[in-house]
């Protein structure tokens, strides 16, 4: 059983929290339970966010004003936090905070 | 005591707020044209695929331009430009909607400026900005002019230049300190707040007025104009609610500064501008925090709420959109050009607060033969309700703040 | 220690949140009072030789409001008449206290006192009423039996006015909740010193000016009793943001405060909004946007053994009012509320008892 590979990006200003990197190839270890965004966020706070993890998530979600868009689609058409990562899945996170 | 009941609501619902419900949205169809998969939910509730968001939102934009007539064909218009989802999506309606060749193409003149104010970095990450906006707008083929906020502060309120190339700037490193020093006092971050987005508007009429521009479009959205008008209201600005919210500001006689994406959410634009393909530049966020101020202290509540409360913002600027401008006096005040309150004989606020500072600072009569009224009229007769005429209740507070 | 602003040597006990200003005990006494006296004679609330009803609950504000008017009344010779007037809704545990603490003030400030039961308005105590419909929709019953009740008790005692607590914190408070709301008939009344409930009987607020700070330290400099309660909101109640937000503006700056009813004051409502009409109730001619006010749509229902009357949307009352009124009623079974107005054999003793109810004129 391989791992789950996935793509992470970031825009809006959100990828100036994780090195200036926009693309990220993720390979996630696989588990007992199936991987859902809720444990994604919390894997991305342990192994990516460089600093300031208040400005990207707060409480069991990211910030208010940071949108997640799954393959391209709103996440809110997928229950969120719940929804289950499937092989190959693209999970873009596009900040609406770093304007002036 | 307990305040149930006190307001005679007549039902359970008027007391509380409309929760956002859970909405499953797995095999819904848009809802426009009930025939594509969604890929957005606007609102908590309205879900739509591609084709049909980026057609709503075209057509909002234009709608409300459209609505009020204002602007006439060849007219020129000013757009103030700032860093961020809002203003690249303004970028890319206002290049489609001048492009357009047919009879719904946009037909007036725009020019672009940006005021640059970010006296809290360094110097070089401002020149580094400077040039990512140059860029951002060749790419959609407008002209762009820039003007430092800062010049303007120091040098009194006078209009310094505005130059095409952002080299030609002057910033320094001090100039965080420079701004600061403007102000008399210590005064706290609210009332500075306030006198600086005053000053900003200023400057922006000016500038139009420079180039000819009878408009100014600004890129406020929907969430922006419900924190203004909870934060106006508890500077004592009620009068002035449909000037600082409503689409059209036309405290000057000569420039009218309007905010045609106020009905726009954040989400809204930032799904615009990635199905256009645009990801705004971006720039750092300074750390801030929402109980130094009454601005920032309600852009927090109004986004908090906002998130388990899906109606919040759009109640707050309905609300809003009902309130007509207060102008019994005929006069304007010298700092914000809002209408002055005639203060006629009803007992106001103002008045209680100006007497209750009198009463606080009067020295107290302690002789045992007057009696009580009559210690009470000394204290009345020498009271007077100081009539300013040059500023309104709010502005009369700051203005006294402010090196001249 | 910094010195009292008034320059009269002291130290001061205070800083005004109202006006910046250090005050010694005295002198703070003296500008409270004075303040009071100033909204009351600009405001021309009462003309002399009338009664005024105090609305006494045996919280600080009606304390307060309480000892004020009895020291302003003496001071500036208002020769008003003066009466406290408390509500007793029947719940056991509840009201006691509160009660003892207004019996407390009847005896300390020697003012008369008269205390209207729900029992005796609406022929229910809330134990009753809970007994009846349990304890999920009892607040609203409690508060809207309240809100009427005092204008009720108020019209029996036939007073001039009716003085309520209300302070700037208050105030303040409702016109955010109304902006949250969208309720722009409310916002558009909610500053006013003076209200009509629509019975005739004004409402007025003379400490609409006063902080809820400086009400706490007057009560407590002058050793006032009171009785404090935690009131608690359900957690999606407007009225609870609009609280919290409050006094989070109060700590960043408390001339907010004086602020949010200034713009209160000054705002204008556009002429072509649309606003909700009031008409005034057909049962017992009480001011309502329904032809039958809440208050006797809920007894109604309790009467009718339908607890969930009045709950709920009010075209279904509306249908299931007019189903009742059909029906005939029957002495035998007559409702405890005496709002029966039919002319039916057997019913003398109701109407007997209505027209001390009754507000129509």
């Amino acid at each position: 059983m391989s791992n789950l590979e996935i793509t992470i990006e970031f825009g809006g200003g959100a990828e100036l929290l994780f090195d200036n990197k926009k693309a990220h190839n993720v390979s996630l270890p696989i588990k007992n339970k199936q991987w859902i965004i809720g444990d994604l966020l919390l894997w991305i706070k342990e192994n990516l966010l460089k600093d300031r993890p208040e400005l990207f998530l707060q409480d069991d979600s990211v910030r208010p004003g940071i949108l997640v868009l799954v393959n391209d689609a709103d996440w809110e058409l997928m229950d969120t936090v719940n929804y289950v990562i499937q092989p190959k899945d693209k999970i873009l996170f596009i900040s609406t905070l770093h304007g002036g | 005591m307990c305040s149930v009941g006190d307001e005679n609501f007549e039902t359970e619902e008027e007391k509380c707020m409309p929760a956002g419900g859970k909405i499953t949205l797995a095999n819904t169809k848009c809802n426009k044209c009930r025939e594509n998969d969604p890929i957005v939910v606007l609102r908590s509730k309205d879900a739509y695929c591609e084709a049909c968001f980026l057609a709503g939102a075209t057509h909002k934009f234009k709608a409300l331009l459209g609505k009020h007539k204002l602007i006439r064909p060849n007219d020129k218009v000013l757009i103030h430009h700032q860093i961020g989802h809002p203003s690249t999506a303004l970028l890319h309606f206002l290049r489609c909607g001048l492009d357009l060749t047919t009879h719904k193409k946009l037909r007036f003149d725009v020019i672009f400026v940006y005021v640059e104010d970010n006296s809290q970095f360094t110097v070089d990450y401002r020149k580094e900005v400077l040039k990512k906006i140059e860029n951002e707008i060749k790419l959609f083929k407008f002209v762009i002019k820039f003007v430092s906020f800062n010049d303007y502060i120091v040098n009194n309120n006078k209009l310094g230049d505005i130059v095409d190339n952002p080299d030609n700037l002057t910033l320094n490193e001090d100039d965080k300190i420079n701004i600061n020093n403007i102000f008399v006092s210590k005064l706290n971050k609210t009332n500075k707040n306030d006198i600086l987005h005053i000053k900003k508007r200023n400057l922006l009429i000016e500038i139009a007025k420079n180039l000819n521009c009878k408009f100014i479009l600004t890129p406020e959205i929907s969430s922006d104009i419900a924190s203004q008008l909870l934060g106006e209201i508890s500077l004592g600005r009620g009068s002035h609610v449909p000037i600082d919210t409503g689409f059209c500001d036309d405290r000057n006689q000569d420039v009218k500064i309007l905010r045609p994406l106020r009905l726009f959410d954040m989400k809204e634009l930032a799904f615009y501008n990635k199905l256009n393909s645009l990801d705004p530049i971006s720039i750092k966020q300074t750390e801030i925090n929402p109980y130094s101020s009454v601005q920032d202290l309600m852009k927090k509540f109004v986004n908090d709420l906002q998130v388990n409360y899906p109606a919040t913002v759009t109640t707050i600027m309905k609300t809003g959109d009902k309130l007509a401008i207060n102008d019994n006096g005929k006069q304007k005040c010298q700092l914000c050009m809002g209408p002055i309150l005639n203060s006629n004989e009803e007992l106001s606020s103002a008045e209680s607060t100006s007497f209750s500072h009198w009463v606080s600072t009067q020295k107290p009569d302690n002789s045992k033969e007057k009696s009580r009224q009559e210690k009470y009229d000394s204290i009345l007769k020498h009271y007077k309700v100081s009539e300013n005429n040059n500023y309104c209740y709010s502005c009369k507070k700051i203005e006294g703040s402010i090196k001249s | 220690m910094p010195l009292c602003s008034a320059n009269c040597g002291s130290n001061a006990i205070l800083k005004r949140p109202k006006t910046g200003d250090a005050l010694c005990k005295e002198c703070f006494f003296e500008a409270f009072e004075n303040e009071v006296h100033f909204t009351i004679t600009k405001a021309r609330l009462f003309e002399p030789g009338k009664t005024v009803a105090i609305a006494a609950s045996g919280g600080k504000d009606s304390t307060v409001l309480a000892y004020v008017l009895k020291l302003l009344n003496e001071k500036f010779k208002y020769n008003l008449k003066l009466v406290l007037l408390s509500i007793d809704e029947g719940i056991t545990g509840y009201r006691d206290d509160s009660l003892d603490t207004v019996k407390k003030n009847r005896d300390d400030y020697e003012m008369p006192l008269k205390i209207m039961s729900y029992k005796d308005l609406y022929g229910w105590t809330m134990d009753e009423i809970v007994a009846e419909i349990g304890r999920k929709n009892n607040c609203t019953f409690c508060g809207v039996f309240r809100r009427q009740a005092l204008d009720r008790g108020a019209n029996l005692l036939k007073v001039d006015y009716l003085a309520t607590g209300h302070n700037a914190d208050d105030i303040a408070e409702t016109v955010l909740m109304n902006i949250l709301r969208g309720d722009l008939a409310r916002l558009n009344r909610c500053t006013s010193i003076i209200t009509d409930s629509g019975d005739g009987i004004p409402r007025v607020k003379p400490l609409k000016y006063t902080y809820e700070k400086e009400i706490v330290m007057y009560a407590y400099f002058r050793k006032l009793i009171y009785f404090s309660t935690e009131c608690v909101f359900a957690p999606n109640a407007y009225r609870g943001h609009a609280r919290v937000l409050l006094k989070d503006l109060e700590k960043i700056d408390p001339s907010v405060i004086m602020n949010i009813i200034q713009s209160g004051e000054s705002l204008k409502v556009n002429e072509t909004a649309n606003m909700p009409t009031l008409t005034k109730c057909s049962r017992c001619n009480y001011v309502s946007s329904q032809t039958v006010c809440k208050a006797c749509v809920l007894l109604e229902g309790l009467n009718k053994g339908l607890p969930r009357l009045g709950i709920g949307k009010s075209s279904k009352v509306k249908r299931i009012l007019e189903e009742n009124e059909k029906k005939n009623c029957d002495s035998t079974s007559c409702c405890r509320t005496n709002n029966c107005k039919k002319d039916i054999e057997g019913v003398e003793k109701c109407t007997d008892k209505l027209s001390s109810v009754n507000l129509i004129k």
